[in-house]
């Protein structure tokens, strides 16, 4: 423990002190399976810190070793893990299919993929660790399920209620189940290859013994349904595969429903790439160059300096530039305090991104503010910032060494912002309409006044609010 | 010698063959002094290989650790090397001083500060890597003098005509000389630490012996000029340094003059910046975040995609991505070929530089015709390029973790970019009459037609010219 001490002690300096206190008790004391997969959004409301601290806090400590990030693609129906990997490169499929859904997921950045983080096994043996040697609750409870699955307390009544028979099948094994199918919907399920068979058992009961044998290979694992009668069934199981599998009969009624849509909130890779502490640490290695990966909600924020160009002719190229870099490092603390990432700047512009529309709202009001006492600061009026606010989805690229976004969505952003004067923020639809911002706005007494604006380039006109 | 074969081995899959088999030769042949501070421009000429291709190889060479890059600042005057280090980074004084010439200069990228090449100990041991150990004629030309001065060979032959007499003082020692002073200005000058005193003979011839004593310390400061008469004169020097001297007393000859006038084209620290396998190896790491080096001229060319936003919407977000991302490398292509760098992209604009406006324009005409092949190729069509360029002074410096470019001739290009409309190339007067634009655009058949236009935030109307 005494190389974790140290490991700890280094994160103190980087990340704040009462986290850190948490996180580090976290590790020393709790059980091992809070230290697999932890949901970081849970783990802050659980301690009472702050969102952003907390998911600052655990990227460092990831950087550090204390823990390994992992990025698992998540089934929206049932709340499994379907792919899981330490690298977002590794989400390189178009679609994801969940057995147990039968349905086929494109991979969505803020709904379909989450970010955990699981204790480094140099910092503390965990048993999940060994996920192969799990017992059966277990290995559902922190290897098949995200971290968006809010576990029951009475977990291991529930499965014991809806399960048929389980079985534990080392590799190379055969198993019979001999077993009486009740007239239900029961899936065969194996949470670690996710095979899966459906079988529908209806019509007249019957003493006849029926016959099924499912075989798990590597290659390819059991799907599709068969019609059955209730009545006795004598199941053969294979396991071709050279782990353990963890194969069971699962009956797909109320009780299996209720408790797959037991869900609370997670760190989405949207919120962990809009993450300023994250783009500083990772930067560009997050995704390939040939990767685009879709994001539904993004929300974009541009600012520009109005008159820059008459101001370096005024002051000179040296002394604007100084200005303008103080202008960018205040611009840079506003964004990363409200949950954004600045993704580039362009110029004296700055382009910047936030997981909701209410952030970024937020973080246009001050720095509006800041723009004044900057220049109240140098008493003049030389810094005066226009602003644009868009929210929509995008494509999340590596563009000239950088992760950068793409799509429409960016270029309306952009766009909104030049239609902006000094000190006027403005903003689409989707930003203002986001209830958020509705009461953002309210509490802070500002009313958005609509203007329909023709965009360059975009067919439609725009309904552009301004922000007085 | 086997590792560096080795060496050798890598860059030729890096670097031009070409390049590096005369790099290879270089290294194994050539006499020392040829190993030390080399000049790239010049090795280039003599192989008769592209002075890009030779860039580029030498930089490879320098990754790989077969030579070592060196940013030294010169004096315009006398060429001598006033600073030199491993790094931009220390190139940090508002002014250098040059001893002998008694004047002082700002670090001007493209005129004051040359980057030069010496081979690696680890390549091949050179005299040059123990400089205090160089025979005088040696030091002077390996390191006192810049590569941008085409030294003679019988270089100690003029030294030692241009010279009264010259001494090899050990740290800390002390030395007398006795000599007859003639009625001329003579300079005392030391080559290690660049101390120079100016003696102005002058006046009545004396028999009676004159005295003078000189020590040479780690502090750089003008001097007076000391008047003495014709006759003999007892020099007394003392190095209170920790490496060897070489003080000398100079006549300023005709042959001296005329010697130091034999300039030759040196590869500036501009010209690096603004070359792409530079920006590539190096990136950001080049410039210091609160350094803000002085170019004099430097050329912008701004390109965007005018119907990008239209094109997002018709087809989509991927497939525009690809097809903007095609016409990315196609760009970064031609401005590579053109010895200029990408300094960014930003959407679907790029903003590049050029070390001279010829260049620029180059590839600016060859940057219409590829849009040309691309839309026949492709579904870009309402693709247009819209391409601006200006040329002046500006500042290096560093922004958002990249080498960038500041000041109101990057505002000026980008205004001229927003001009164009349509297959028409935009360019700026000092753009257009540079006599190598002039040429390029005459042999192709363009006649550029002036036109009096208002820029954004600049207060005169400019005369930006279309090249149809």
């Amino acid at each position: 423990m005494s190389e974790a001490g140290s490991l700890f002690t280094l994160l103190r300096q980087s990340a704040d002190a009462g986290v850190v206190a948490a996180i580090e008790e976290l590790v020393r004391d709790a059980p091992d399976d809070a230290l697999c997969r932890v949901n970081v959004v849970e783990f802050a409301t659980k301690t009472g810190h702050d969102e952003e601290l907390v998911i600052a806090a655990f990227l460092h400590a990831a950087r550090l070793g204390i823990f390994e990030l992992a990025w698992n693609v998540l089934c929206p129906g049932c709340g499994g893990v379907l792919d899981s990997s330490a690298t977002l490169k590794s989400v390189n499929h178009e679609a994801y299919d969940c057995a147990m859904c039968a349905t086929g997921y494109q991979p969505t950045l803020d709904e379909m993929v989450e970010v955990t983080f699981t204790v480094s096994r140099r910092v503390r043996r965990i048993a999940a660790h060994d996920p192969h040697e799990l017992p059966f609750n277990d290995y559902f409870r922190q290897v098949f399920w995200g971290s968006g699955f809010a576990v029951p307390e009475d977990f291991e009544q529930v499965v014991e209620e809806i399960t048929l028979d389980a079985i534990e099948l080392p590799p190379g094994e055969k198993a019979l189940l001999s077993l009486q199918l009740p007239a239900e919907f029961v899936i065969v399920m194996d949470p670690v290859t996710h095979g899966t068979q459906f079988l529908d058992v209806k019509g007249e009961p019957t003493r006849e013994r029926q016959n099924l044998s499912l075989v798990f290979d590597k290659v390819r694992a059991p799907t599709g349904t068969t019609t059955m009668r209730p009545g006795p069934l004598r199941l053969s199981l294979e396991n071709r595969t050279e782990t353990r599998l963890l194969p069971g009969l699962w009956i797909a009624g109320d009780k299996l429903h209720e408790l797959l849509g037991r869900r609370r909130p997670f760190l989405t890779a949207k919120r962990l790439l809009t993450n300023q502490v994250f783009r500083d640490i990772y930067g560009t290695d997050t995704i390939d160059v040939e990767q685009r990966l879709k994001i539904t909600s993004l929300t974009f924020l541009f600012t520009d300096l109005k008159g820059s160009t008459e101001l370096y002719e005024r002051v000179g190229d040296l002394v604007a530039f100084d200005l303008v870099k103080a202008h960018f490092r205040v611009l840079n603390e506003i964004v990363a305090s409200e949950a954004g990432a600045v993704v580039k700047t362009i110029g004296d512009a700055v382009m910047a991104t936030f997981p909701t529309p209410d952030r970024a709202l937020s973080a246009a009001l001050r720095m509006r503010e800041a723009m004044r006492d900057l220049n109240d600061g140098h008493r003049r009026e030389d810094l005066l910032l226009k602003i644009g606010i868009h929210e929509g989805p995008c494509l999340a690229v590596v563009l000239n060494d950088r992760q950068d976004y793409f799509g429409t969505t960016v270029n309306i952003a952009a766009r909104v912002q030049a239609l902006a004067d000094s000190r006027t923020i403005l903003a689409t639809r989707s930003v203002v309409a986001d209830p958020q911002t509705s009461a953002l706005l309210e509490t802070n007494g500002l009313k958005p006044v609509s203007q329909s604006r023709a965009l360059r380039g975009i067919a439609d006109e725009v309904a552009v609010y301004e922000i007085p | 010698m086997s590792e560096a074969k080795n060496l050798f081995g890598v860059l030729r899959q890096s670097a031009d063959p070409d390049a590096a088999a005369a790099i290879e030769a270089l290294v194994e042949d050539a006499p020392d002094r040829a190993l030390s501070r080399i000049n790239v421009l010049d090795f280039a000429a003599r192989n008769g290989i592209d002075e890009e291709r030779t860039i580029g190889a030498f930089l490879h060479a320098a990754r790989l650790g077969l030579f070592e890059l060196s940013w030294n600042v010169l004096c315009p005057s006398c060429g001598g090397i006033i600073d030199a280090s491993a790094t931009l980074k220390n190139v940090n004084r508002p002014e250098y001083y040059c001893a002998w010439c008694a004047a002082g200069y700002e670090p001007i990228l493209d005129e004051i500060v040359e980057v030069t090449f010496t081979v690696n100990r680890r390549a091949r041991r050179i005299a040059a890597h123990t400089p205090d150990e160089l025979p005088l004629a040696e030091y002077f030309r390996q390191v006192f003098w810049s590569s941008a001065i085409d030294l003679p060979d019988n270089l100690d032959e003029v030294i030692e005509e241009a010279t009264l007499d010259t001494i090899e003082l050990p740290p800390g020692e002390k030395a007398l000389l006795s000599l007859q002073l003639p009625a001329q200005l003579i300079f005392l000058l030391d080559p290690v630490t660049h101390m120079t005193q100016f003696l102005d003979v002058k006046g009545e011839p004396t028999r009676e012996r004159q005295n003078l004593s000189f020590a040479f310390d780690k502090v750089l400061a003008p001097t007076e000029t000391i008047e003495l008469r014709p006759g003999p004169l007892r020099l007394s020097l003392e190095n209170r340094t920790d490496r060897r001297v070489l003080p000398g007393l100079w006549i300023a000859t005709d042959k001296l003059h005329k010697l130091l006038g034999r300039r030759r084209p040196f590869l500036t620290a501009k010209r690096l910046l603004t070359n792409q396998v530079f920006r590539d190896l190096y990136g950001a790491d080049t410039i210091d975040v609160d350094q803000r080096l002085k170019i004099t001229s430097l050329t912008f060319l701004f390109t965007d995609l005018r119907g990008s936003t239209e094109l997002y919407e018709r087809v989509g977000d991927l497939v525009a991505f690809d097809l903007v991302r095609a016409h990315f490398e196609a760009l970064n292509g031609i401005i590579a070929g053109e010895g200029g760098a990408v300094v960014k992209t930003s959407g679907d604009a790029v903003m590049a530089t050029f070390s001279t406006p010829d260049r620029g324009v180059a590839a600016a005409l060859r940057m219409r015709d590829a849009m040309r092949d691309f839309r026949d190729a492709r579904a870009g069509d309402g693709l247009l390029l819209k391409i601006g360029l200006h040329e002046g002074p500006c500042l290096a410096v560093v922004l958002d973790q990249r080498q960038d470019y500041f000041g109101r001739t990057v505002n000026i290009a980008a205004r001229v970019q927003d001009l164009a409309d349509s297959r028409s190339i935009l360019a700026t007067g000092p753009v257009v009459n540079h006599p190598g634009s002039s040429k390029l655009l005459e042999t192709n058949g363009f006649k550029p037609v002036p036109h009096q236009r208002a820029l954004r935030g600049v207060a005169e109307e400019m005369a930006v010219y279309e090249i149809p």
